[in-house]
């Protein structure tokens, strides 16, 4: 037996069963809104949440349309689309694996602002009003947590924003987003 | 093996979905068999849902909170069977034992009322209405006093919800989310947001709805006990309960409610309270309900026009009676939401 047959064997033996519910902690992890619960936490958290799968060009949702909750992206890819003044499509941002979306949507009741389609199939996870709302009157402790971690997101986007926002006034910046 | 089940692929595809079918068709027929525990239970449910709740914010599990919550329930039920059930059976027997004289007298009533618009109205109108009250009256007394032995019978299906209720009710505490969240896995990725908001939303107006409800009655029917307990009224927790029961139908159930105490008032010729004591300590009762009972408990949650309450009501009544009378209103809040919510939705994903 080869040297390289044998680390294969050694790996086969160890080799760590694929466990969903590890997969989705590790995404959910390195999403800023549960970044700062406990283990037990999150294991409520995940029980809120609804595994959505997505086939290739699949709508998520569209600009305009009520929205009422997040995603989290565990695996595939989701373009994220806008139209602009001459309602032309323009492209956001191509977001993969342990990313987010439509966390505006969480809080406010704004239609939604942008168009999101999976590029590939895609394993999503919702997280929705009616869940947040569940997660307050049953354990308002987390629920604060998340709201906090939420706030903070949500004022991280509108700093991005109005330094965007500066950046075009000056003239640094573009129409087309992906510029910057 | 594969190449002979290959050539009965449609024969095992007809018997996979023969199957599912059978089993839906059993699954249904088990749910309208069951109907009326798996109903109690959810209400049930729906009730103890927002103690549950609170129970888990501060920490205790929420199985060890449903299951305590269930046996306090269950250890009250066992106390009011054990000390007030027979008073109540008893008042309620009274009362059926003298609805031949309540017949009397609101056939008095009606012979007096007669006399007075006969001058009046034509005479043939009056007497094809006459003729016609006085069948519809025979015929709701008579249903009364035969329903008696029905009721009897009837004991052991209110034991079988009284036993299964809580049990269903502590799987709908206990696992309810899990169960409305497989369900909606089911539905299709485009309209399961809608459909999600759509179910929160019911559930949050149908739920407070229901709850403020049940906590407006009880008062009422408490306050209706200890009134008619004051003016020495006979039969007093039964007509109470009766009051209470009738409260839940608006606009018409509190005028039900006050009807059978001033009746027994009427019929008692030694009776304490003069006959306008209980219409008057009725219409207190009503005015303390309005004033401060109402706006705490089912407060906005309702939000329909009087009209189409009323409206609604007289269907319900139409449909299936006095059950009709009290699902009417939750069945038109339900449809409303619905409607709402639909409508704002297929609007904003362009389907209407």
């Amino acid at each position: 037996m080869s040297f390289k047959r044998r680390s294969e064997l050694w790996s086969y033996l160890f080799r760590e069963k694929f466990n969903p519910d590890k997969s989705l902690t590790t995404t959910l992890r390195k999403v800023p809104l549960f970044s700062e619960i406990t283990s037990s936490e999150m294991k409520r958290v995940r029980r809120l949440l609804h595994r959505r799968v997505f086939q290739p060009g699949e709508l998520i949702f569209r600009e305009g349309e009520a929205g009422w909750g997040m995603y989290f992206i565990e695996s595939g890819l989701v373009r994220i689309t806008g139209l602009d003044r001459r309602q032309q499509e323009v492209e956001y941002a191509l977001l993969t694996k342990n990313e987010f979306f439509g966390e505006f949507a969480l809080v406010g009741s704004e239609p939604r602002s942008a168009t999101a389609l999976a590029v590939m199939q895609s394993v999503l996870h919702g997280f929705f009003k009616s869940d947040l709302d569940e997660l307050i009157d049953k354990d308002p402790r987390l629920g604060c947590k998340i709201l906090a971690q939420l706030s903070q997101v949500l004022s991280q986007r509108l700093e991005a924003m109005n330094d965007k926002l500066k950046l075009f006034q000056e003239g640094i910046l573009t129409a087309n987003p992906k510029a910057v | 093996m594969s190449s002979l089940l290959a050539g009965h692929h449609y024969l095992i595809r007809a018997l996979y979905y023969g199957l599912v079918v059978a089993a839906v068709a059993l699954l249904l027929y088990g749910v309208a068999v069951l109907s009326l525990i798996l109903a109690t239970g959810f209400l049930l449910a729906y009730f103890l849902e927002p103690v549950v709740n609170t129970c888990e914010s501060r920490g205790i599990n929420r199985v060890a909170s449903t299951l305590a919550l269930l046996l306090i329930l269950s250890g009250g039920l066992v106390i009011f069977f054990r000390w007030l059930g027979p008073v109540v059976a008893s008042q309620v027997m009274n009362l059926s034992a003298e609805l031949p004289a309540y017949r009397e007298l609101v056939l008095g009533w009606i012979v007096a009322l007669k006399s007075g618009l006969l001058s009046r109205l034509p005479e043939g109108l009056v007497l094809e209405y006459d003729t016609m009250l006085m069948v519809k009256i025979e015929e709701s007394m008579r249903g009364g006093i035969l329903s008696l032995p029905k009721l009897a019978s009837g004991i052991f299906s209110i034991l079988t919800v009284i036993i299964f209720a809580p049990v269903i009710a502590f799987f709908f505490l206990v696992q309810g989310d899990e169960i409305k969240r497989h369900l909606v896995s089911l539905i299709p990725n485009r309209y399961f947001e809608m459909t999600l908001m759509l179910i929160h939303r019911i559930d949050r107006q149908v739920g407070s709805y229901l709850r403020g409800t049940f906590v407006d009655c009880a008062a009422v029917g408490l306050l209706a006990i200890g009134a008619l307990t004051l003016l020495q009224v006979p039969n007093a927790m039964a007509i109470g309960i009766f009051a209470g029961l009738a409260n839940a139908i608006p606009y018409v159930g509190p005028i039900a409610g006050a009807l059978p105490g001033t009746l027994v008032v009427l019929l008692a010729p030694d009776s304490f309270a003069p006959w306008w004591a209980v219409p008057l300590a009725f219409g207190i009762i009503k005015l303390i309900e309005d004033l401060f009972i109402y706006p705490m408990t089912v407060g906005r949650s309702l939000r329909l026009h009087p009209l189409a309450v009323i409206l609604g009501i007289l269907a319900g009544e139409h449909m299936a009676g006095f059950l009709g009378m009290l699902l009417a209103v939750p069945c038109m809040a339900i449809g409303r939401t619905v409607i709402e919510v639909l409508r704002s939705s297929l609007k904003s994903y362009r389907v209407i």
